[in-house]
């Protein structure tokens, strides 16, 4: 019996010692999210499982369901970022492109999840060591060289040379390799301009504005030098755009590279990070010949002390301390190395310990956007008020060094002292030391706009996502953090693209469906909506059993989605006890063989009470990810009503309205009251079963046949009202548009998380209660 | 001879610690779960992030454990058990908890990842927090005591114990030992949801083993401290004395690990407001409210 990846060695009496340990404790890394998980039915714990935050942590890869291949991508670089050994555990799922053939493939159901884990338990038992060791090689996890200039990031080249603007020897970078990069089409199109646009290259560079660092009031259209001290002018954003998108726009390649392959990577490391001149691209090499990658200097590169090439990757790969692995790595030391490219590349993103990772420098010193119009007047980034006293209100004050207060006192002096100390000076051409290597951290920093505390940090773009343990799955988010706080964010969804719309064209008694295909966390709500859109075409109105008995079908889903969202979130906020106890009842809510039970609903009453009651919740989450007043028509569902916008599909639903349903309407707009909303409505619904009484179940009437015509028809989702338009002919389906509610809110994230600190930042995201899966783009 | 006998009580201590929290954590009481992970862990392997600083990935495990041990060392069990009575034992355990910060911060940079770089940071934040209520306390005990030796400090307990004559330094003292400990809701650098296990999220195999042992071992050495500063140590009626300080060190192990369960994490900048603005001039008036009470008690 073996494991996809075990460990090298032969078998002896303490490693089979320590091989019945590692089949008794298995952590699993869950692809795409625990939540899934459990709206299908699956208790994780009960099965000896026990969920980690990180694959670094794990021993079982266990996918639950149909994996788009997106996420099977991403789930490939989590593989390849687990120890050995480990495997892999399929549950419910096709053949998954991109990954191992899976160690044990089960149904989707507990009982197929017991029997697979305890499978597993036997390969690792027998097969956790073994002599002989796959070499894993992903396309996923494969990177390649790429070379930058630290100062213009959007000037990369395949090859080493200088760079064109300003003349420095240009860098290493590692960046997404051999897969097809999802291109930005994958993007909800309101951030297109935040990636293509600022992927810039050599052509773009001529249309941008380009202005200089000591003087903002100099702008030319394409790159020179400044008439007033001669240094070379930096790229702006486009002279069409406003300052605010200026500033939600990512920089050069980093964009292309972190958007498109945070699909394909978890938490690889983003495309602008660090030169890799070590021993990943010399062992990347043996495998993949051809690469370029050895072009590198990698010696040049190499700190003193750490042997380079493949067997100082091996050995350093191979931990020494337990005498177990003498024996092993030295006939394995290709696989070691092997196995430890794709690997080792951190679980999470790196930090470049060198230059070439920051933000370009555009304007000067604290500036960070020029206002076109008039460019004697600049603007400081539009940041969502915490209390925190640095905080312009009106973020269209001109910025001058004695109105900021404590940023203009620590600003002044010390620019002009970095400026110089940095070799940036009037006179001379460029900021950088001879050889383009290291440069201190005050004069990386000088020109960079400084965040809302003040305090000058290096800009390091990193993903958060689409495998990350407090986002939803399938979310590809990726955040340039100056500090801890949110600079700018970026959003991607192709992972969980499915091509679900080309399904859709069909017969219309099939409809239903393949639309409860949509989203795995609400089969329901899309079920019926498609049913209500077939019934609209029709001109059919339902009896009342059958919408009552929708209505309960309805609520309990709907029930069921709040308390898993409830689990996430407060996983996510640290509240252990909450995310456990809402995980247990969510469960119980799948598993209820009918919605009529009363100890649960009981039970989730006095759940909800308690959880509503939770000491310091209200602080934790007060203020948090409030949007616009400007945004609001874009906002649906509990984020609506937390705003206090009443809408809710279900206020037209005569079956509701004779069932004495209420909205559930809370002032604030943050997390807090989006928290409140969305247990408000756990208890609405409850009660709406409560009324709706405990019914027979009729049959699903049938759907008229050769029906034609075209039709709208709303149904409010968990997270917000969904619409679908419907074009039917002769009894088929012909067109189908979707309107989901996550689509609206994915587009709400950048402005919600910019200037937030890191974890508000993910706290407001996640009380969004985004469903990646419906926006399937 | 009492080294060895003190270094297998902190390690069953240690052992009884984890089988506690995954208690609080899970809800069920498994006895052999940490000895079956601990093996499991030996038995993956042990990666090292690509171009991480060597140096300091290597050695903040170590370092994080070196600081509990050392810190356990002048922490007495009963009046003869004790490795080294210092005189300024109660000075030398905050000294030795500084190095805790050092460790953090290295598994932050160490790894090469953004998240444990981030999680590191916050604990830079966490330190300058929890600092002052670390110290300020046990000030007040050792006036009391009218000494900074440990078996000093509990036998000035023998009529009332410092819990119950200064409260308000026992609480800010427990809060701050929880904090140290990065225990929820002061969990910032190891954030399981927020930063995907933070600082210990790059380690695998032996050096997590080592983590996970030195953070219960530092738990371990932390309600040994607060039993010792205000429970009264080994004081007790009946039992022997060391049995008293192993309940104690438990009782307030327990306490720390499932305090945390009902809250959620707490922002950065909340810990730095309260501790600063709420939590400092508690412990002055702390200060004061002891000083008071040893002048008025003298007179």
């Amino acid at each position: 019996m073996t494991v996809s990846g075990p460990r090298l060695g032969i078998s002896t009496w303490p490693r089979r010692l320590l091989a019945w340990a590692l089949a008794r404790d298995l952590p699993a890394f869950v692809v795409p999210d625990t939540r899934l998980a459990r709206s299908a039915g699956l208790d994780l714990e009960a099965a000896g499982l026990r969920p980690v935050a990180t694959p670094r942590h794990a021993t079982v890869l266990i996918v639950v369901g149909e994996v788009p291949p997106g996420l099977a991508a991403a789930a490939g670089v989590a593989y390849a970022q687990m120890p050995r050994p480990r495997t892999i555990l399929a549950v419910g799922a096709a053949p998954i492109l991109g990954l191992p053939p899976p160690d044990a493939t089960t149904t989707l159901d507990q009982a197929g999840l017991m029997a697979g884990v305890a499978r597993l338990r036997r390969q690792l038992a027998e097969g956790a060591f073994a002599t002989e060791a796959p070499v894993l090689d992903l396309a996923a996890a494969r990177t390649r060289t790429e070379f930058v200039c630290p100062m213009h990031p959007e000037v990369v080249r395949n090859e080493p040379g200088s760079c064109p603007v300003c003349g420095m020897d240009l860098v290493p970078r590692e960046a997404a390799g051999a897969m097809a990069r999802h291109d930005h089409a994958g993007i909800v199109p309101a951030m297109a301009h935040a990636s293509g646009a600022a992927a810039g290259t050599e052509e773009d560079a001529a249309k941008r504005t380009y202005t200089c660092p000591m003087h903002p009031a100099v702008v030319q259209s394409g790159p020179g030098r400044c008439p007033i001290c001669g240094m070379h002018l930096v790229p702006m954003g486009r002279a069409d755009d406003p300052p605010q998108q200026a500033l939600s726009r990512r920089s050069g390649p980093d964009s292309g590279d972190g958007t498109g392959s945070s699909g394909d990577r978890a938490r690889e490391e983003p495309a602008g990070t660090v030169d890799d001149g070590h021993a990943g691209p010399a062992e990347q090499a043996d495998q993949h010949a051809g690469q370029d990658a050895l072009a590198v200097g990698v010696a040049g590169d190499q700190p003193a002390g750490q042997p380079a090439g493949r067997h100082g990757a091996a050995m350093r790969a191979a931990r020494p301390g337990t005498m177990m692995d003498h024996r092993s790595h030295v006939d394995s030391g290709m696989d070691h190395g092997a196995h430890d490219a794709p690997a080792s590349s951190t679980a999470h993103p790196a930090v470049g310990h060198d230059s070439s990772n920051h933000a370009p420098m555009g304007g000067a010193g604290h500036l960070v956007a020029m206002d076109p119009a008039d460019p004697a007047r600049m603007t400081i980034p539009r940041t969502a008020e915490d209390g925190s006293g640095h905080r312009s209100p009106d973020h269209r004050t001109p910025m001058d060094h004695t109105a900021t207060g404590p940023q203009g006192m620590d600003q002044g002096p010390m620019d002009h002292g970095a400026m110089e100390s940095g070799g940036v000076d009037h006179g001379t051409m460029d900021h950088s030391p001879p050889g383009g290597g290291f440069m201190s951290m005050v004069a990386m920093t000088e020109a960079l706009p400084r965040s809302p505390d003040g305090l000058p940090m290096e800009w390091v773009e990193i993903p958060f996502g689409p495998l990350f343990a407090g986002l939803p799955g399938g979310l590809a988010l990726s955040f340039t953090l100056d500090g801890d706080g949110v600079a700018r964010a970026t959003v991607g969804t192709g992972t969980t693209a499915r091509g679900q719309r080309r399904g859709w064209p069909g017969p219309a008694e099939t409809f239903p469906d393949r639309l409860a295909r949509l989203d795995p966390l609400a089969p329901v709500a899309y079920r019926l909506l498609a049913q209500r859109a077939l019934e609209a075409v029709a001109g059919v109105v339902v009896d009342e059993p059958t919408a009552r008995r929708r209505v309960r079908a309805a609520e309990w889903e709907r029930v069921g989605s709040h308390l898993g969202w409830l689990a996430e979130f407060a996983s996510l906020i640290g509240a252990t006890w909450l995310a456990r106890r809402s995980a247990q009842l969510q469960l119980a809510v799948v598993r209820a063989k009918d919605e009529d039970d009363a100890r649960l609903a009981a039970e989730i009453r006095g759940f909800v009470r308690a959880g509503a009651r939770l000491p310091l919740l209200h602080r934790r989450l007060v203020g948090i990810g409030g949007t616009g007043l400007d945004l609001a028509d874009r906002l649906r569902g509990p984020v609506a009503r937390a705003a206090g916008i009443e809408v809710d599909a279900r206020t037209d639903d005569p079956a509701y309205r004779g069932l004495g349903f209420g909205t559930s309407l809370d002032s604030g707009g943050d997390a807090l009251a989006r928290l409140r909303v969305r247990l408000a409505e756990i208890v609405a619904s409850l009660d709406l079963l409560l009324a709706a009484g405990a019914a027979a179940a009729p049959n699903a009437p049938p759907v008229p046949s050769g029906l034609l015509g075209s039709a709208e028809a709303m149904v409010e989702t968990p997270r917000g009202a969904a619409r679908l338009r419907l074009t039917l002919e002769r009894g088929a389906v012909i067109d189908a548009h979707v309107d989901p509610p996550s689509a609206g809110h994915i587009v709400l994230i950048p402005g919600l998380v910019e200037g937030r600190e890191v974890a508000d930042a993910l706290v407001a995201i996640a009380s969004l209660d985004l469903s990646p899966w419906e926006v399937d783009r | 001879m009492t080294t060895v006998a003190l270094t297998l009580v902190l390690l069953v201590g240690a052992y009884l610690v984890a089988v506690l929290e995954g208690w609080t954590a899970t809800g069920r009481f498994r006895p052999a779960a940490p000895l079956v992970a601990g093996l499991a862990l030996f038995g993956r392997e042990s990666l090292v992030p690509r171009r991480a600083d060597r140096i300091l990935f290597e050695t903040a495990p170590v370092l994080l454990l070196v600081s509990a041990v050392l810190a356990a060392a002048v922490l007495p069990l009963a009046p003869d058990l004790v490795v080294v009575d210092l005189a300024t034992g109660a000075l030398f355990v905050n000294a030795a908890w500084a190095y805790v910060m050092v460790a953090l911060v290295m598994a932050g940079w160490g790894p090469n990842g953004a998240y444990a770089m981030v999680a590191g940071w916050r604990f830079l934040g966490q330190l300058v927090a929890y600092a002052m209520l670390i110290v300020m306390p046990i000030a007040t005990v050792g006036m009391r005591a009218e000494s900074l030796a440990m078996t000093a400090i509990v036998r000035s307990q023998e009529s009332w114990w410092n819990a119950a004559t200064q409260p308000l330094g026992f609480v800010l003292f427990l809060l701050a030992a929880m904090a140290v400990a990065f225990l929820p809701p002061f969990d910032l650098p190891t954030a399981p949801g927020e930063l995907a296990e933070g600082v210990a999220g790059e380690y695998t195999g032996v050096r997590l083993a080592v983590f996970r042992l030195a953070r219960l071992v530092l738990v371990v050495t932390l309600a040994a401290a607060v039993a010792v500063f205000y429970l009264g140590g080994w004081l007790g009626p009946g039992l022997p004395p060391w049995v008293w300080s192993a309940v104690k060190t438990l009782a307030v192990a327990a306490a720390m690990l499932g305090a945390g369960r009902f809250v959620p994490r707490i922002r950065t900048e909340h810990l730095l407001e309260w501790t600063w603005k709420l939590g400092i001039p508690l412990a002055l008036m702390n200060i004061l409210w002891v000083a008071l009470t040893l002048w008025l008690g003298d007179r």
